[in-house]
């Protein structure tokens, strides 16, 4: 329960700039609400185009959140509970492609994992497989720009817990595996959600990586994001129409993330 | 079995460098000032922290010898321990918390729920069984990480001001439950004077690390080493029968201030500061007034303690001053006084 308290007025200067940020933000928002065809709403069910490049958005989304969060909850413990030389290294290297152009990130990918790349030429020669242009190839992009997300998230929620609580569990008798399934793990519960969220919105807006690692191929390779700034130029109808999805898709997801903070906030230890 | 330590660790500058011999059934009170290693100690005895040097033996069995590379992990040495925070696990409930240790053992699902619940009942807070630890009062989670401690029969209880957020009421059952109910070395670390004199078999003061005195509690009152020492335990507890306000201690009646003990067996509290002493009886406004005789004198740089003898054998704290103006050696009578509100009670 919040108590009301008395809080000093804001003061002019502080009000108006932040009353033209908020202006800033919401406009876009209304310039697309009032362009959108609404009469054509139904058609994105039935344009083919479009509901296919949403089925492969939310599956290639799906799956790199799932392998994110397999290998991201891992290294975030790694991160948090370990010392190593060149811990701080790691952690840069593996947090770089938040802040990296999603473009440069799909570069690196095809120098990697291309068909004349580093591990792409043993893939193609050893196994017979090529990852570039292929629909694994999108859920790579996203892994590889999205699971920071998961991992600085989760780390500093690791960072954060009482080390009291999981020592007085280890006198209790809790082998590392215990501790870690009963009560570290649900102990950080809200913090993996979050991570999970935050890292399942940012595949799904994936454009960059993902364009420049495995290309744009209807049917296997070509997400809301690509398909929407191609309908720009075919039918900016149709274009504004996938926009709104994903503007909705992300308000709720950033709505309910709100929920789960503040919940996890408002439960004392 | 009983747990012998010979603990040294260091950390950045701070360096702990204790031992401890404490029998089975027996109860050592650490005290000290904050910062002096007290926590540390608990945490190394745990497991939690290794040694760099010296042991840690529990009878036969050796916890931590780095000389011979032996150091058993803190999840096999079974010690129970209740931390200053009491470190319940938040998301489970009071009971689950309780029935954590065994479940951790293996220990199916329905007996650890009923052993858990008998704990709860023992420790006064059955009532919370079902509840989270952010909706438990201090008290409540104090007694639900007491009673998760004692869940694992430990071979050693090590506690960290386990009575601290519990009410006065509830104080004497959880010793009687600390002194009685469980038959394994106990190391209590503890603020509170009243703990340190009425549960300790040993008290031992550590103050920057090092065991500044150890004895039992009359040792240590008769005779304090330090200004620490003599602050806090330097106090004199009487065990006497409480009707009202006059306070029964072996024949002679003190009375005594305020307070809500109900009537029957206390333990009375008098700092040795807030008793006088005079020459000739005393008229005027302290209503505890008796004669006796001085049993010791113990001169400090600072400060004199008196010792008196029957019928209330009591330590004095006077200033050299003060004594030179009695006038008095030992084995001379005094008449000592006391104000009621300078004694407090505290249920047995």
């Amino acid at each position: 329960m919040r108590t009301a308290r008395s809080r000093p007025r804001t003061p002019i200067a502080v009000l108006i700039p932040a009353v033209i940020a908020g202006v800033f933000f919401t406009l876009p928002l209304i310039g697309l609400a009032a362009r959108i065809p609404w009469s054509r709403l139904g058609e994105l069910a039935t344009t083919s185009a479009a509901s296919e490049a949403l089925r492969i958005s939310l599956m290639t989304s799906v799956a790199a959140t799932a392998i994110a969060t397999a290998f991201g909850l891992p290294l975030a413990w790694v991160l948090a509970r370990t010392r190593f030389p060149g811990r701080r290294l790691v952690r840069a290297i593996c947090t770089l492609s938040m802040v990296l152009p999603p473009v440069v990130g799909g570069v690196a990918l095809l120098a990697a994992f291309g068909r004349r790349g580093l591990i792409g030429t043993l893939l193609n020669d050893w196994f017979g497989v090529r990852l570039p242009f292929s629909m694994p190839a999108v859920v790579i992009a996203q892994v590889f720009v999205a699971m920071p997300f998961l991992v600085l998230t989760v780390e500093s929620a690791l960072v954060a817990l009482n080390p009291t609580t999981e020592e007085t569990a280890r006198t209790l008798g809790a082998s590392p595996w215990y501790l870690l399934t009963r009560v570290t793990i649900p102990s950080i519960r809200p913090a993996i959600v979050s991570g999970m969220i935050l890292t399942w919105a940012r595949a799904l807006g994936e454009f960059g990586a993902t364009i420049t690692f495995a290309g744009n191929f209807p049917g296997t390779t070509r997400t809301l994001p690509i398909a929407t700034y191609l309908a720009l130029e075919s039918d900016i109808d149709l274009a504004l129409l996938m926009s709104l999805i994903l503007v909705v898709v992300s308000l709720t997801v950033l709505v309910s993330m709100r929920q789960r903070w503040t919940g996890a906030l408002g439960d004392p230890r | 079995m009983t747990l012998s330590a010979d603990v040294v660790v260091r950390q950045g500058d701070f360096a702990l460098d204790v031992s401890l011999e404490v029998p089975d059934g027996s109860t050592t009170v650490i005290v000290g000032p904050n910062g002096a290693g007290k926590s540390t100690l608990l945490r190394v005895l745990a497991g939690l922290v290794a040694l760099d040097a010296g042991s840690i033996r529990l009878g036969p069995v050796v916890w931590d010898d780095p000389k011979a590379s032996v150091f058993v992990e803190p999840e096999h040495r079974s010690v129970g321990m209740v931390a200053q925070s009491h470190a319940l696990i938040p998301h489970l409930n009071a009971a689950a918390n309780v029935a954590f240790g065994l479940r951790a053992r293996g220990v199916d699902r329905g007996t650890a729920q009923r052993r858990s619940l008998e704990l709860l009942n023992q420790c006064g807070v059955v009532e919370v069984a079902q509840l989270r630890p952010h909706q438990l009062s201090g008290g409540q989670s104090q007694r639900v990480a007491l009673a998760r401690a004692l869940a694992i029969e430990p071979t050693v209880l090590l506690l960290d001001e386990p009575l601290s957020a519990v009410d006065a009421a509830a104080r004497s059952t959880l010793r009687r439950l600390l002194g009685a109910a469980h038959p394994a070395p106990r190391i209590i670390v503890s603020h509170d004077p009243v703990d340190a004199l009425t549960l300790a078999d040993q008290l031992v003061v550590i103050e920057s690390g090092r065991v500044a005195q150890r004895g039992t509690p009359d040792e240590l009152i008769s005779s304090p080493r330090s200004e620490y020492v003599a602050e806090i335990l330097g106090l004199n507890p009487l065990r006497g029968t409480l009707r009202g306000t006059q306070l029964d201690i072996g024949g002679s009646v003190l009375t005594v201030g305020a307070h809500r003990c109900s009537d029957g067996p206390v333990i009375a509290v008098i700092r040795p500061r807030s008793i006088s002493l005079h020459r000739e009886r005393p008229e005027g406004s302290p209503r505890n007034v008796w004669e006796a005789r001085i049993d010791a004198i113990d001169r400090a740089t600072d400060r004199v303690r008196v010792r008196l003898g029957a019928p209330v054998p009591l330590a004095v704290e006077v200033t050299p001053a003060g004594l030179d103006a009695l006038d008095v050696r030992a084995g001379d009578a005094v008449w000592a006084s006391v104000k009621a509100s300078e004694i407090s009670v505290n249920e047995a």
